[in-house]
Formats: C-alpha cells, sequence, structure tokens
C-alpha cells in the first residue's frame, strides 16, 4: 500500500490555524477533564495504601471491623496486648504498641466556623508504630496541657491559612483553646490531615472512655499470632486485621465514587469527542474534491484514512500535552477535602501516560466517522462536489 | 603498615563483635516441634463417632480447671471469622447462642457471628479450641475445611482444659467430630 508522506498531514494542519487551535484546545479540555479524574483517584489510591503500615496489626472491637470511628476497646487491653502477645517489635524495651483514639470533632481555627476534622489521641508508642509520620517543627504534644500537634494538610481541611495553624497559634475544639506545640508531615497518608494531641486528653475532652484501636508492629510474630491471641482471650471482644487490609477495605467502600467520576469522565470525554468530530468533519468536508483527486493519483482509501487520522492524532496529542503539562503544574499535590479529611491529587508518570493515551485515543477514534462520511461517496462524485 | 599482631586484634575484635550481636538478640524463640514447623495434624484427630457425655460451652466456662478431661459440644463461631489462617485454632459457641439465621427473614452473610446476641454473652459462651504440638504450640496449618470443619458446624471436641491469665480457658483438643449434636437447650436461660 503506497502511504501519504506524513508532512502531507502536517502541513493540512497549518491550513486553517483558528481550527487547529481549537481541536488543540477541545483535545486539552476532555484529556483534562480525563487527567483531573484520574488523579483524584489516584491519590485517593495512594493516600489509603501507604497509611497502612506493611507490619502492623490493628485491634479494633469485636463486631467493628469495617469502621475504627465505632469500635471500642477498654484501656487496660493495651498492656494485656503487650503483655501477652510475643514477638512484637521492641526498641530499647519500648514495644511498638499504640493505644489510639479516633473521633471527628468539629474544629475552628483562625476565625473560621467549625468545620469536622479528624483527631487522633495518641501516646509516644504512635510515632513507633507510624514511620511515615515526621515532627517537621516544633515538638509532640505533652499531657495534660491542652497541646496538639497538627498534619500538614490540616489547614485545607479547616479551611484556613497556613499562617492561621503555626506553632503557638491556637485551635479550638470541646468548648477549649488547645496550642499549637508541632507541625508534622506524613505524605500521601491520612494522618497528614489529622489533629494529634495526647491520649489522656482527648477522652477526657470527649468524655469517652475507651480506646478505637491497638495499634501494633510485629517483628518475629505474625497475623496468625495475634489472631489466635485474640481467639483465646475472647473475653477482651477483640479482633486482629492487617491495618492494611482495613484500608483496602475502605478502598472498596469508596467504590461507587470512584465509579461516579469515571462515569462524569467518560461523559464529559464523550461530550467533547462530539465537538471533535464536528470540528474534524468540517475540515475534512472542505477538502472532499482534494482527497477525491489523491485517489485518483493513486493513493487507496485506506491510505489517506490514515493520513488523516495522523493528522487529527498530531492535533489531539498536542492537545494532550498541554493538559497534562497544566495538570502537572495546578493539580499536583493540590489538596481537595474528602470525606473526613483531605486527599492530595497525584499527577504521577501512570497519570501522564493515561492522559496521553487517552489523546491518542480520542485523535484516532475521532478522525475515523468524518473520514467515512468524506470518502464514502464515489471518485466522480467527489470530484464533483463543491 | 599491617602486622600479624595487628591482624590477630582485628580477628578478635570481629569476633567479639559477633558474639555480642548474637548476644543482643532478642530471647531466642523456644525450639520447634516438627509438627508445628510442618503444619502436621495428628493422626486420629477427627473422630468418626463422637465422645460420648459431651458438655456445654457455658457449663465447661463457668468453672474451668486447668488440665482437666473434658468433652464439650459447640457450634463453630463466635466472631465473623471463627478460624485462624495458618494456625488450627478456632472458635465454639454454644449450643444456646441464636444464629442469625434462625430469623427467617434475616439474610446475614455471616450467622456463625451471633450479631443478633450481646457481645458480653457472645463472649461468656465461646471458647477457643486449638490442637497444639508437644511445646503447647497451636500447630501452624489451618483447620477451615479440614475434615468438614467449617463454620456453623457442630462439632464434639475431647480434650483437655488450659487456663491462661485472667482465668481464660481454652481446650487442647485430641479428638474432633463434625456432625449435629443434641442441644441441652435453645434460646436464652
Amino acid at each position: 500500500m503506497r502511504l501519504l508522506p506524513f508532512d502531507y498531514a502536517i502541513r493540512n494542519l497549518g491550513r486553517s490555524p483558528h481550527r487547529l487551535a481549537a481541536t488543540v484546545l477541545g483535545s486539552a479540555v476532555v484529556v483534562g477533564v480525563f487527567v483531573s479524574a484520574a488523579a483524584f483517584l489516584h491519590g485517593m489510591d495512594v493516600g489509603l495504601a501507604r497509611s497502612g503500615g506493611p507490619e502492623n496489626v490493628l485491634l479494633l472491637g469485636a463486631g467493628s471491623e469495617e469502621s475504627i470511628e465505632r469500635s471500642e476497646i477498654p484501656p487496660a487491653h493495651a498492656g494485656i496486648v503487650a503483655a501477652g502477645v510475643r514477638g512484637i517489635r521492641r526498641r530499647f524495651d519500648a514495644a511498638y504498641v499504640s493505644p489510639e483514639v479516633h473521633l471527628a470533632l468539629a474544629v475552628s481555627a483562625g476565625g473560621a466556623p467549625p468545620r469536622l476534622a479528624p483527631l487522633r489521641g495518641i501516646t509516644p508508642g504512635a510515632f513507633l508504630v507510624h514511620p511515615q509520620v515526621r515532627i517537621a517543627e516544633g515538638r509532640a504534644p505533652a499531657a495534660g496541657r491542652a497541646e496538639v500537634l497538627v498534619g500538614a494538610r490540616v489547614a485545607a481541611r479547616l479551611g484556613v491559612r497556613e499562617s492561621d495553624l503555626a506553632v503557638g497559634r491556637t485551635l479550638r475544639f470541646e468548648r477549649r483553646d488547645w496550642t499549637i506545640v508541632g507541625r508534622m508531615k506524613a505524605p500521601a497518608t491520612v494522618m497528614d490531615a489529622e489533629i494529634w494531641c495526647p491520649l489522656n486528653d482527648l477522652m477526657l475532652a470527649a468524655r469517652r472512655t475507651t480506646l478505637s484501636c491497638v495499634v501494633l508492629t510485629l517483628d518475629s510474630a505474625d497475623l496468625a499470632d495475634v489472631d489466635a491471641f485474640c481467639k483465646h482471650r475472647v473475653d477482651l471482644q477483640m479482633v486482629a486485621l492487617r491495618q492494611q487490609d482495613y484500608y483496602d477495605s475502605l478502598r472498596e467502600f469508596y467504590a461507587p465514587i470512584r465509579l461516579i467520576v469515571w462515569a462524569t469522565a467518560g461523559l464529559v470525554s464523550i461530550a467533547g469527542l462530539f465537538g471533535g468530530l464536528n470540528t474534524l468533519y468540517a475540515a475534512f468536508s472542505t477538502r472532499i474534491r482534494e482527497l477525491a483527486a489523491l485517489q485518483t493519483l493513486g493513493f487507496s482509501r485506506r491510505a489517506i484514512v490514515l493520513s488523516l487520522i495522523q493528522e487529527a492524532t498530531v492535533a489531539s496529542i498536542a492537545g494532550a500535552l498541554l493538559a497534562v503539562l497544566s495538570a502537572r503544574v495546578l493539580l499536583d499535590g493540590l489538596a481537595v477535602r474528602f470525606s473526613m479529611g483531605v486527599l492530595s491529587l497525584r499527577v504521577d508518570s501512570g497519570v501522564v501516560a493515561l492522559g496521553l493515551a487517552a489523546g491518542l485515543l480520542l485523535g484516532a477514534a475521532g478522525a475515523l466517522p468524518p473520514a467515512y462520511r468524506c470518502l464514502r461517496p464515489g471518485i466522480p462524485e467527489a470530484l464533483r462536489a463543491a | 603498615m599491617v602486622t600479624m599482631n595487628s591482624m590477630r586484634s582485628l580477628s578478635r575484635l570481629l569476633g567479639a563483635i559477633l558474639c555480642l550481636g548474637a548476644g543482643c538478640r532478642d530471647s531466642q524463640p523456644p525450639p520447634e516441634d516438627e509438627n508445628h514447623r510442618a503444619g502436621v495434624l495428628p493422626a486420629g484427630l477427627f473422630l468418626a463417632a463422637p465422645p460420648p457425655a459431651a458438655r456445654d460451652v457455658r457449663e465447661v466456662k463457668r468453672d474451668p480447671r486447668d488440665g482437666d478431661a473434658v468433652v464439650i459440644r459447640g457450634r463453630v463461631g463466635g466472631g465473623k471469622h471463627p478460624f485462624v489462617p495458618g494456625r488450627a485454632v478456632f472458635l465454639l459457641s454454644d449450643l444456646s447462642l441464636r444464629p442469625c439465621s434462625a430469623n427467617p427473614d434475616d439474610r446475614c452473610p455471616t450467622p456463625w457471628d451471633y450479631c443478633c446476641e450481646p457481645p458480653d454473652r457472645i463472649a461468656a459462651r465461646t471458647i477457643a479450641v486449638e490442637v497444639v504440638d508437644a511445646g503447647g504450640r497451636p500447630l501452624a496449618v489451618g483447620l477451615e475445611g479440614v475434615g468438614s470443619l467449617r463454620a456453623s458446624a457442630e462439632v464434639v471436641v475431647r480434650g483437655r482444659v488450659s487456663v491462661g491469665p485472667a482465668q481464660t480457658a481454652v481446650i487442647r483438643a485430641e479428638g474432633i467430630h463434625v456432625g449435629a449434636v443434641s442441644e441441652t437447650a435453645s434460646g436464652s436461660p
């Protein structure tokens, strides 16, 4: 098959700069919506995937495996577990055991109206079992002094400026002011949007008498050992599961949201595709006689279609490049309030590749219907076309 | 220049560091029983006929005595996952606990967790059953699906009571019969 030269397709793009700009921008918008959806869902996936330590086991109240917030465990159980389970990681005789309370409370700061934010009551063991957390500024909160440690994304959660959550400023919740003594970072995890305070202080303030969970980091023990312990001590009414399995179950919980996001992106893409089809049809229809002339010169319809696809694909890839570059600059790392926390949009190599592939598909698929319409008439009829 | 003396000193120092490193490990785990390592269940564990004079779970839990021989009957359950994957341990519940499936309108996918019953009542009427090695450690093999053992199955277990911290009892099984057992009572007393 004799093919048309590639520069024929490129030269045709320059025939109508306005039409080219419309095609490129149209493609950029469609791919942009697609990339935004992918960045949102990828950010959610990464946030949940990195929040669970690979060797961490979560102990929850029996029957509350699907929700830490609903789980209740008497505080004494943390010590029983630390003493009863062999093979928990230790450092200088400190066991990697973290009793925790997880709450969502209305928090206000910087004069803004209160908003629900996730709080976690912790002991020093939390910094052992959650190595993703790093104190970037200040120090850990001390018990009995109404002090808190604030995550890097809490400002986005509360809708305030970063300066409103600087070390030394105050938050207000449970009818009390709490001093920010430190800022922490736990990138791409749910903890990045949390407020941490001493366990007993939070339990007192929230009038809570039970823990939400106990987090362990295992060394020589495995999940089966902890599970067996919980079954031996059925009186404690606890269940053990891998922390990562808990966050994986949350991802499944959000499956309908993923479906809605992809469906929305799909609908917008289809609308954009139809717009593109119109533009391309307008572009190709003015060249029906030219395309017929090419056929008389010996180029097959297949070769002409290929050239039209090249033309449309170059324009759509240019739009896709514009979209992924803009997304990378504007969206990557952007904090978005979601459910009880904040997630960061992620535009990484996978999302970029997806965007470029979408642009390629848009160009190829978008060129076919108008090409078919323009090449359908016979050569004599096409040569007589206006 | 490296001399013979300095080489000897260096090798002694390295040897000392290695010994220190070996000694600094957390307490060594006890030597493993061969059966534990291989996850092999003892021959004759599953019985063709139920042992006689079986007692209810709540009766055994009321006054557990360490080392006593016991025959106990019940239903596998007491939690959403009554078996421990990779360990010969499962939960056995008293026959008086009412599974959700007893209500014809209930479509609960895990009736063996007795979620319709109060948690304290479930805890009081559920006991762990394990198959252990010579060292008293549960064998490293799961029991779900072995010898027809599954959630909600009615079983009779012959074994010995082992009482641990806080007077919590565990049954160390020597024989397990899987099959329908007669109830002494049903519903809440």
